[in-house]
């Protein structure tokens, strides 16, 4: 897994794309999370308390982490494993970025029809459990980078199996030459 | 052959990711009216969405949607104190504060609806606060209520004011922050005194005041004929 780790963060397309998730991200949830306000003197104000601010550069980093190592797999073609959990991560990232005034993340879902009292019974559950989402996301995110990291990490086990069943089993075939090849 | 469709598909799911993304932003921009065509009327934060529904002889309504965690609605239900008592009798009023925390501002000193009592001629006034300072659930919405949120707030956003069926605003008029590290009674002072740290809630007062003036055919004099209000009434003429 460390080797996984490494070979991703050896990618310099896999580290551009990373940054680039991690800043879309941190962007996402500052707008999602209206954190960001115009002040009085033209300037922006930041309208959120420390820890609210750690949570959610944090959630971005590890959005960016979990960039840098799908943009890796994907080069070596081994992609889709864990995409669908990290996409989980990211909708629940957005979730907790919602407070208490106008969002984004309700808008997107009244335009898909959702009514007005379904949205604010939504709104205030977000602010009343607002550690389930920001856990999901976390949760999510790291489920999804770890996935990825064993799809980069199998073909290098098979190597090794391969060596150490050389002499026994010669018919056997890796079974990610794709990679394999890559490498 | 294999591996190049499947170099095709992930990216596909990147890119509907991507629109996905794109599309929120988009929707962050300015609001789109919610009745087209009806929107050409704005003042202040409030949006005119619909043509004002007053029968003569009754009450403009006035309808509050708001938390009592929230500090947007606490700055808010003090212009709406102000501009109300222009047109009837509050009783029961308590002092709150919004929760410490919430949206970065600090306790946000504000009144309490929950069990005050407001009577007028002119306004028929409703508030809701949905939550408690907790989240916890406070009161629960009349199914006419919940009419009004569906169709003029679609995003279930809070506070949310709507005057006679007519002018919604979404969010505050002014900022809390004017309002952090400030006791209750400092605020009340500075309104009552008419000091410059009230201008913005009587300014939003005075919005309030001319939107329900102008639904009411300026009615009473006493509240519609204040040069401040007469001028932002004229912008709707």
């Amino acid at each position: 897994m460390k080797a996984a780790l490494a070979l991703a963060f050896s990618d310099r397309w896999a580290m551009i794309s990373g940054a680039a998730v991690a800043l879309i991200a941190g962007w996402l949830f500052a707008m999602s999370g209206q954190m960001l306000a115009t002040g009085q003197g033209g300037g922006v104000v930041l309208l959120a308390t420390p820890a609210k601010v750690a949570i959610f550069a944090g959630t971005a980093l590890l959005a960016g982490v979990a960039g840098v190592v799908h943009t890796s797999a994907l080069r070596l073609r081994l992609g889709r494993s864990g995409a669908g959990i990290t996409a989980t991560g990211v909708v629940f990232a957005f979730l907790g970025a919602s407070c208490c005034t106008p969002l984004l993340w309700p808008a997107a879902l009244s335009l898909l029809g959702v009514s007005g009292v379904t949205l604010l019974g939504v709104n205030a559950a977000i602010h009343r459990w607002f550690w389930i989402p920001v856990i999901g996301a976390g949760l999510g995110l790291t489920a999804g980078t770890w996935q990825a990291l064993r799809a980069i990490a199998m073909p290098c086990a098979v190597v090794s199996d391969r060596v150490d069943l050389a002499g026994r089993d010669r018919n056997r075939r890796p079974r990610r030459s794709v990679a394999l090849s890559r490498e | 052959m294999t591996s190049e469709r499947r170099s095709f598909a992930v990216p596909r799911w990147i890119a509907a990711m991507a629109g996905f993304a794109l599309g929120i932003c988009l929707l962050a921009g300015p609001g789109v009216p919610l009745v087209p065509g009806e929107a050409a009327g704005a003042i202040g934060n409030f949006t005119r969405v619909a043509q004002p529904s007053v029968t003569p002889g009754r009450p403009v309504t006035v309808f509050l949607l708001s938390a009592l965690y929230c500090p947007f609605c606490a700055a808010e239900r003090w212009a709406l104190v102000d501009a109300l008592g222009r047109f009837g009798t509050w009783s029961s009023l308590a002092p709150a504060e919004s929760t410490s925390g919430v949206e970065g501002f600090s306790a946000i000193p504000t009144y309490n609806f929950v069990h005050a009592r407001y009577t007028s001629r002119w306004v028929a006034f409703t508030a809701r606060d949905v939550q408690d300072a907790q989240g916890r659930p406070l009161q629960p919405l009349a199914p006419n209520e919940a009419a009004l949120v569906n169709r003029f707030d679609p995003d279930g956003g809070i506070p949310f004011l709507l005057i006679a069926g007519a002018f919604a605003e979404h969010g505050s008029g002014y900022s809390p922050g004017l309002l952090v590290h400030k006791s209750f009674d400092q605020v009340r002072s500075d309104l009552a005194a008419g000091a410059p740290d009230g201008a913005a809630i009587r300014h939003e007062a005075d919005i309030v005041t001319a939107l329900i003036c102008f639904a009411d055919k300026d009615t009473p004099a006493t509240a519609c004929g204040t040069p401040a209000v007469r001028t932002m009434e004229a912008q709707f003429h």
